[in-house]
């Protein structure tokens, strides 16, 4: 335990001094003055949306970022011939990059949501459950992808289809097509809980029964995410080094 | 400590193996030169020994258990000092250690202690982003000592230092032999070697020809020979003789007594010298 929290302490101060806090305060400002300038009542249609996209951000692409360094600083090597275990590297980094994304996310949607509409017609539970899957699945999907590269030009070709699947259930759950496959994807039942954090399930224009396995199929994902991110390391970063 | 025997080990993909079937053994508090050039072996036996490639065949025993059984608590016993300095950057040096050192359950040294040892205790809060190639690697050497372990990998420990702090790490390996500590030098520096090394091994395109003291291969490779400098009509001559019967040896002692001498040196050969004489190679 003295070594999970020691990492964790250890990064979150790499993530400070490496500015991912000003990073994540920069998106935070742009998303609040985008909703302001528009009417509240579209919120409830445009926040999942942009929570998703915002945490996609902050943990997709930082924990891309953050891999990168400790392999620039070479820090990773001397990491594999410590104890640390490779659950508390990988612990570390789940908890380190969802808080700070999600500190980002409360923030947009209580500097706008709660702003100017209030906490009626919002599901707190749901929309926190939400914003965590949607961390944990883009951290480890984000981990399995750097793990391959060793540098941001190499990993921004293959990022972007996989950024583009990430936001493929919305197609369906949205109602703009019905292809039910797509919520094979994991953030599928992310984007289920942010969705119903504003608005009631049965509203929404697909069967509820699919809401509800995309919830789980994303709970699954995240323990596959979890499986495939430990041969990983062991593959890229262990016999890597 | 190290018992490694008829190790083979063939990267994925590769029609050569790397290392064909070496065998060697590390007593308890000994230093063992690894010597050979650039793709002879010795990064892959190195690697094997501190469990970062598994795929092997033979034996690899360290304290007794083969390397492969031995689960992460293996790192609370060895210490890893790479070539190239590997630290967070926008750390300072003394954060760098603290956040190494709660990694170990053990006993561990006080990094304050460890900066003073390297010499880099009036640098302990200053990032390690401004730290010199010196420095960074005498914080290298420094982490890998933080948990007191009983044996110690150094790959290159000098390289691409200047003099003086190639003289301050090999004092500090110099102090560690003292204190009883076995330790795995991977090195292309045959000074180094020569200086460090109870014996030294010569590795070659993943084969081990010669293990042995230093002093022991520069004696039977070298010349039983001296040879005196000496100044003679304005220029500079050379005589050798014989070193056995050298006492008695008339000419010698004449030589000595009427000449200006200027050195008298045994023809004892380098490292290097026996190392080419050995594998055919250089190191480079």
């Amino acid at each position: 335990m003295t070594r999970l929290l020691s990492t964790i302490r250890l990064d979150v101060l790499q993530q400070w001094r490496q500015g991912f806090y000003y990073a994540g305060a920069f998106v935070a400002v742009i998303f609040i003055v985008v909703l302001h300038q528009v009417n509240p009542a579209v919120y409830p249609g445009v926040l999942p949306g942009l929570v998703l996209m915002g945490l996609m951000i902050t943990t997709f692409y930082f924990i891309a970022g953050l891999v990168l360094f400790e392999k620039s600083e070479g820090v990773l090597q001397a990491l594999v011939v410590s104890p640390l275990r490779v659950d508390e590297y990988l612990g570390a980094k789940l908890v380190s990059l969802t808080f700070l994304a999600m500190i980002e996310q409360v923030a947009v949607v209580l500097l706008t949501y709660v702003w100017r509409v209030g906490f009626a017609g919002m599901n707190i539970g749901l929309l926190l459950l939400g914003m965590l899957i949607t961390s944990l699945v883009n951290v480890l999907l984000g981990f399995i992808v750097i793990a391959r590269f060793d540098s941001i030009n190499e990993f921004l070709l293959p990022s972007a289809p996989i950024a583009m699947l990430l936001l493929a259930p919305f197609l369906h759950l949205s109602g703009l097509v019905n292809f039910p496959p797509l919520l094979l994807v994991p953030t599928g039942g992310a984007m289920v809980l942010l969705q119903w954090a504003f608005a009631p399930l049965e509203t929404f224009p697909v069967p509820v029964w699919q809401s509800v396995a995309a919830i789980a199929l994303a709970v699954i994902g995240i323990g596959v995410g979890y499986v495939l991110s430990r041969r990983t390391f062991k593959t890229f970063i262990v016999e890597g080094s | 400590m190290i018992e490694v025997k008829d190790l083979v080990f063939t990267y994925p993909g590769a029609t050569k193996p790397a290392l064909k079937g070496i065998t060697f053994e590390i007593a308890q508090g000994e230093v063992l030169g690894f010597l050979g050039p650039s793709g002879a072996g010795k990064s892959t036996t190195q690697k094997i020994l501190i469990g970062l490639l598994s795929s092997y065949q033979g034996t690899v025993r360290v304290k007794g258990k083969e390397v492969n059984d031995w689960g992460p608590d293996y790192y609370e016993h060895i210490g890893v000092s790479f070539e190239v300095p590997n630290h967070y950057l926008k750390l300072t040096g003394l954060e760098n250690l603290n956040y190494f050192r709660s990694l170990y359950s053990g006993e561990v040294e006080d990094p304050m202690r460890l900066l003073e040892l390297v010499g880099l205790a009036d640098d302990g809060d200053t990032p390690v982003g401004q730290y010199s190639k010196g420095m960074r690697v005498r914080l290298t050497v420094a982490r890998s000592l933080l948990h007191k372990p009983e044996l110690i990998f150094l790959d290159e420990p000098t390289a691409g230092l200047d003099p003086v702090n190639a003289r301050k790490v090999m004092a500090i390996v110099e102090r560690l032999q003292a204190e009883g500590r076995t330790i795995f030098l991977t090195t292309h520096n045959m000074q180094v070697a020569d200086r460090l090394a109870d014996r030294v091994a010569f590795i070659v395109d993943g084969e081990i020809p010669t293990i042995d003291a230093p002093r022991d291969l520069k004696l039977r490779h070298g010349k039983r020979q001296v040879q005196v400098e000496f100044h003679q009509n304005g220029s500079l001559a050379a005589q050798t003789f014989p070193l056995d019967g050298l006492g008695e040896n008339n000419t010698f002692i004449e030589l000595i007594r009427r000449e200006n001498v200027e050195t008298i040196h045994t023809q004892e050969t380098t490292l290097e010298n026996v190392f080419i004489e050995v594998t055919g190679r250089e190191l480079g």
